[in-house]
């Protein structure tokens, strides 16, 4: 089994702490298996064709990988925003639908952004998938 | 005190205020999301946001609690899976209307409907409508393919009018279990003369229905103004009069089924008509339009104005009227668009103004 590391808003819809141990082959299929034990994820990273969504990063031992590469055993699979979902803003600082109350909102400049991870060209893993998995 | 939900590019501000004066921010939340439509369900006082995440994709949020910003994503809200098309966006939300209980319903883009059943906790795909034989026909807009407008019949939930961006209007009187179109009499000037009595591919910018003549809708079109009064079956162009037939948004007086109110922009760019903001009027169906621009800008003034930016509360003298523009401005007016004021300025892009309560 995998290990899924899931932060922000994955986590609290997860719930059970941060770290899943997780079924699958390919990255696909550890997606599958993570929304299927915990089902508040459904949609969240895969689009209804099963497709990781566009400004969602995947990374393997952390390394940027396509949805299809393949993960081994105590694999540690991080999923991420992407820094270009926000057109131009880092990912969220706040979990989705956090209200602000007015007084508070000055301290919004005070929120440090999340340090973008740059993705390396030529990173991406293409380990085909093994064969009977 | 009036609120108003604003969805912006950049999150929900609930203002509030009196009409004449800047309101206040009384709260913010998903910030730094695009929040598409907001809606204080009226009976029950429930809040709901559609939010386009660009990380974790469309969404219906949901709260009764907004202080505690307690927000619980709705369920359902999604394609079958497996298929070969993702939800893309949700563009309205609207209650079913007296007589329908918890009943709602959302439209979306690929020109999908939803509907829920209790108060908005859980949703279903209108499937009669995803899998209508004409689908293929239907064609996607600068703004994708849109179900933003939905007209339920006053006390008479089962019988609902449909808008979609670029699919024409849509009726049905058995709850959505079988639709048909109500697109006689629309011209479409973008298409070739002899395709235009059979095309679906209709641009219906905004729809809305008279409450107190429900047969009797209004309807911004993409390039003329119309009005139906056999309830959507046929339209009447009634743009004559106005400066432009161009624009996005309608709003009506709910005590006067003569009413209507337009905000005309340029065809060519899409915003205000040589620089000046205006809010057009009609008291007598369409026959004649009048112009309020007191306290709106009148020199170097190119808003853009979409589709869901622009509401009202009360009616008859005392109606307000609210609009908000992608440059981050908020006007509003207390006595039925006779004048205006500022709501507010220098917020996100606006992509809906809607009156809370």
């Amino acid at each position: 089994m995998a290990i899924v590391i899931l932060r922000g808003p994955l986590q609290k819809l997860a719930g059970e702490g941060s770290e899943h141990r997780v079924d699958g082959a390919t990255v696909t299929e550890l997606l599958r298996d993570l929304e299927h034990t915990h089902g508040a994820l459904e949609g969240w990273i895969l689009d209804e064709r099963g497709i990781v969504r566009r400004h969602i990063n995947v990374f393997v031992n952390g390394e940027r990988v396509k949805q299809d590469a393949a993960v081994e055993a105590e694999d540690r699979v991080e999923i991420l925003p992407a820094i270009s979902g926000g057109a131009g803003t880092p990912a969220p600082a706040t979990p989705p639908g956090a209200a602000i109350a007015a007084p508070a909102l000055a301290a919004l400049a005070a929120i440090p952004a999340i340090p973008a991870i740059p993705a390396r060209p030529g990173s991406a893993r293409r380990r085909p998938a093994r064969p009977g998995h | 005190m009036t609120e108003l939900l604003i969805g912006t590019r950049k999150g929900l501000f609930v203002l509030d205020g009196d009409p004449g004066g800047e309101f206040a921010i009384r709260t913010r939340a998903f910030v730094g999301e695009p929040v598409d439509y907001a809606l204080r369900e009226p009976r029950s006082g429930r809040l709901f946001v559609a939010v386009t995440s660009p990380f974790w994709g469309p969404r219906i949020w949901y709260t009764d609690d907004l202080e505690a910003g307690d927000w619980t994503p709705a369920a359902g809200v999604s394609l079958p899976r497996g298929g070969d098309q993702a939800l893309a966006r949700i563009w309205v939300i609207t209650p079913a209307g007296d007589g329908a209980g918890r009943r709602l319903y959302a439209g979306g883009d690929p020109g999908v409907l939803f509907e829920s059943r209790d108060a908005g906790a859980t949703w279903e795909l209108n499937r009669p409508l995803w899998e209508h034989p004409t689908r293929p026909e239907w064609q996607r807009d600068s703004g994708g393919l849109s179900v933003h407008s939905i007209a339920p019949w006053p006390g008479d939930p089962d019988r609902v009018t449909l808008a979609i961006s670029a699919a024409g209007v849509w009726l049905t009187e058995d709850a959505g279990a079988s639709w048909r179109h109500g697109n006689r009499g629309i011209v479409a000037h973008y298409l070739p003369p002899e395709t235009r009595e059979q095309a679906i591919s209709l641009c219906v910018h905004h729809l809305e229905r008279a409450p107190r003549r429900p047969e009797r809708l209004f309807m911004q079109f993409h390039g003329g103004v119309y009005r139906s009064d056999d309830a959507g079956e046929s339209w009447i162009d009634i743009a004559g009069g106005l400066p432009s037939d161009f624009g996005f948004t309608v709003v009506l007086d709910p005590a006067d089924p003569d009413s209507a109110y337009v905000i005309p922009v340029a065809t060519v760019d899409r915003v205000t008509l040589d620089g000046r903001v205006a809010v057009w009027e009609t008291r007598d169906a369409g026959a004649s339009w009048s112009s309020h621009s007191e306290g709106l800008p009148q020199r170097d003034a190119y808003l853009q104005i979409l589709r869901q930016a622009f509401d009202g509360k009360g009616e008859g003298p005392d109606l307000e009227l609210y609009f908000g523009a992608t440059s981050g401005e908020v006007f509003g007016s207390g006595d039925a668009g006779a004048t205006w004021f500022t709501v507010k300025a220098r917020l996100p892009a606006i992509s809906s103004v809607r009156v809370g309560r």
